[in-house]
């Protein structure tokens, strides 16, 4: 009994209150989010446009000091508010459950020390022993020993400041130059590429060039694979190779990429509400239509259809900000302690989502 | 600095000496208490230090690391309302753990040692094989959905201690209506007895001053269990020190819609401008009523690394989201304690590095006046030359 079935169901009917069909309305409201998603700026790399952090209080060890020992000699006098009652206690105790908590710091510290040296052992190890040598068939043969891949897989990337190693638009370009060939070498079509700042979107001809340039170093220049790089967000698409030797977009691409940032996360969510209710308003859309097949289809539309898989190249867990609606049940990968897009990585992310079996709500 | 300070000391003076007695309560919620005078004399220089009980308190939000533009610089602080950072002072955890225990995995064998993530089919397998069995047996599944309950009310005790003031807890997903009716009933009947316990009987949890709410779509419900369940509600509604939200039948899908579709209603009646539209309109419609900004931590357990329509929109920026590999019913005060502490770690780690970057951070002035000044305007010693300077 799931929500579509309560909810009423629309297809093939007439809205009644204004006479549209659902497919129209659909159209329109994807036409409309669409333009005003044209002026939703994509947010600067450059500039900081974090809000500021607040100023916290630095107590060196002499100021500590020097307050522990003005709370002895004027116990009980300065503790105000809730431990009135409480006495001298106060603030003896602070310092001594402070240092308690200092020391698990420190031995918290040691302990991270020697995981982080195990997970960058382990990781120099797993690149050693998974190379794909820029040859599709090696990359192929570890694939098909899985029992099940992804459809569609999703990567969220860095963008890293060019003085970094392999960082800049050039690092970015190729990290995601390489993850094109090897899925095109494990045969999943469906390849986005999430970006917090949109870089990407901006250098499309560097990406392109930067994938055919990685497409012919793989798969030979005599059949280099096609492709078709989107951006959802801009509703553009970019078809075949950078000297657009082949391919006008004709036959279906052998992989599609599309290029997602922040943009087609909440503010797009934000967009589309204001659409539907201007709609709504103006008597367009009924208010029965507004269910989660219609959102989903929309969404489907502005943004692309939700990942099987989502890797994360970085240390830790961060989803920042990735699309929410597309995130339902994409698994995620990560390796702790990595901060580069490399081979191994991937073909464990496949690995893993191999074992994966997903049941809905059973 | 004080802040992750003082957050923590409240976990100490639950781990103090007698960790394991559940009996404590008054004690170590007294010493955090202590404790937050203690910093706020300590700070001495905050003109509001006293009134920092006061609602106005900023959620200061961390971020992990950076958007792949350097690590500390990446920090992101949100800090809510007037002197976040001093309001937060006086609190002893400002923050929400979400836990997210899905019935399906999670609770057919409470006896079951912890999963690795490599042995994910193996346990799902498994535990199918167990639910055939159950089926049959008739007890074994209503035994694992007791531990789990079981389970709920030692990691809330360890969170309450702590200091965390909300948690919610994924009790019941719109999916789980897929299930034979027998096993949904068997569900409802102990959240019921389960939240009725809590309410009425539980002594531990009075102290806390705990105000059950439940979150998600009512309308899904069968009655006599909502009537219940809202009389739960109702006792608790004069508890304010901390929440435990239930989210029953909840999907963060269904939640956006709803939400959306509250808004379009709010603008047809002319209530609400479809300029002033933002996230911060969408988050108030939720279920949450506006408290859902945010959650800090996230906890899945029993191995999934899939969020499995929960808290979508809440915790894809700014939030940790913890995976553990155990099972539910083994997830107890040392796992609570442990996920709270990292947290507590790192995020000392960043507040450090936050305030390192902030001391060598320099105006757009500075830089200006440094790097983009036209070089004409250096000053340089007078010329001497045979030709005419111009």
């Amino acid at each position: 009994m799931s929500l579509e079935m309560k909810t009423t169901e629309l297809e093939g009917s007439q809205s009644p209150e204004n006479g549209f069909s659902t497919e129209a309305s659909q159209e329109l409201v994807y036409n409309l989010v669409q333009q005003s998603q044209q002026d939703v700026s994509e947010v600067p790399t450059d500039v900081d446009h974090r809000s500021p952090v607040p100023a916290y209080s630095s107590d060196t060890f002499f100021t500590t000091l020097y307050n522990l020992l003005r709370n002895l000699t004027s116990s009980g006098s300065q503790t105000k508010g809730e431990g009135e009652g409480s006495g001298a206690s106060g603030p003896i105790s602070y310092y001594i459950y402070h240092s308690i908590l200092v020391f698990l710091y420190l031995l918290m510290s040691v302990y991270r020390f020697y995981e982080y040296t195990y997970n960058r052992l382990k990781l120099r190890f797993l690149n050693l022993a998974y190379n794909p040598s820029r040859t599709p068939s090696l990359i192929n043969s570890d694939v098909n020993k899985l029992p099940k891949i992804p459809y569609r897989l999703s990567a969220i990337l860095n963008f890293k400041s060019e003085q970094e190693e392999n960082g800049g638009v050039e690092g970015l370009c190729n990290d995601a130059a390489e993850l094109t060939a090897w899925c095109l070498s494990s045969g999943i079509p469906n390849f986005s590429i999430y970006e917090y700042h949109g870089v990407l979107k901006k250098h499309v001809p560097e990406l392109r060039r930067s994938i055919h340039r990685k497409l012919v170093a793989y798969f030979g220049t005599s059949n280099v694979p096609t492709y078709l790089i989107k951006i959802p967000h801009l509703n553009m698409s970019y078809a075949g190779s950078y000297d657009g030797e082949y391919g006008d977009g004709e036959d279906k691409p052998d992989i599609e990429i599309s290029l997602l940032s922040v943009v087609d996360g909440r503010p797009t969510i934000v967009e589309l509400t204001k659409v539907i209710s201007q709609l709504s308003k103006n008597h367009e859309l009924s208010y029965k239509d507004i269910n989660m097949k219609f959102i989903d289809q929309e969404l489907q539309q502005l943004v692309g259809p939700e990942p099987d898989l989502i890797v994360l190249f970085q240390p830790y867990l961060n989803l920042q900000g990735y699309p929410p609606w597309h995130t339902r049940l994409s698994e995620m990968y990560w390796e702790p302690d990595n901060d580069g897009v490399s081979y191994a990585v991937f073909l464990r992310a496949l690995q893993k989502y191999s074992t994966c079996k997903v049941n809905i709500g059973r | 600095m004080n802040l992750t300070y003082a957050t923590s000391i409240s976990i100490l003076a639950a781990l103090g000496p007698n960790a394991d007695a559940a009996n404590f309560a008054g004690d170590s919620s007294e010493a955090a208490s202590k404790v937050d005078s203690a910093s706020s004399s300590v700070s001495g220089a905050a003109p509001d230090a006293t009134s920092g009980v006061s609602p106005a308190i900023g959620k200061a939000s961390s971020y992990f690391g950076g958007l792949g533009s350097g690590a500390a610089s990446g920090v992101r602080s949100r800090g809510g309302a007037s002197g976040g950072a001093m309001g937060a002072l006086t609190r002893p955890l400002d923050l929400e753990i979400h836990m997210m225990f899905h019935l399906p995995a999670a609770a057919p064998r409470p006896a079951a040692p912890p999963v690795d993530l490599e042995q994910t089919n193996f346990k799902l397998t498994l535990s199918h094989h167990w639910r055939r069995y159950a089926k049959n047996a008739g007890l074994p599944l209503k035994e694992g959905h007791r531990a789990g309950a079981e389970s709920l009310a030692k990691v809330l005790n360890c969170c309450f201690k702590l200091g965390v003031k909300d948690v919610t807890v994924y009790a019941f997903s719109i999916e789980n209506f897929n299930r034979p009716q027998n096993e949904i009933d068997t569900i409802f009947s102990l959240l019921k007895s389960r939240l009725a316990y809590i309410a009425n009987e539980d002594t531990d949890f009075r102290n806390y001053d705990v105000a059950i709410k439940i979150v998600g779509n009512r309308s899904l419900v069968p009655s006599d269990v909502l009537a219940d369940l809202e009389k739960i509600e109702e006792l608790t509604a004069s508890h304010g020190s901390h929440n435990l939200f239930i989210a029953f039948p909840y999907t963060s899908r269904d939640d956006i819609v709803h939400s959306m579709s509250e808004i379009v209603q709010k603008v047809k009646r002319n209530e609400l401008s479809v300029d002033s539209i933002d996230t911060r309109t969408l988050e108030e419609n939720f279920y949450y009523c506006g408290e859902a900004e945010k959650v800090d931590i996230l906890v899945r357990t029993s191995g999934h690394t899939r969020l499995s329509d929960y808290m979508l929109w809440q915790c894809h920026q700014d939030s940790v989201i913890e995976f553990s590999s155990t099972l539910w019913p083994n997830f107890k005060f040392y796992h609570t304690w442990w996920t709270i502490f990292k947290w507590s770690y790192y995020k000392t780690l960043i507040l450090e590095d936050a305030e390192t970057m902030q001391l060598k951070k320099i105006s757009d002035e500075e830089i200006n006046k440094r790097y983009k000044e036209p070089i004409k305007s250096l000053s340089h010693p007078p010329f001497a030359t045979v030709t005419k300077v111009a």
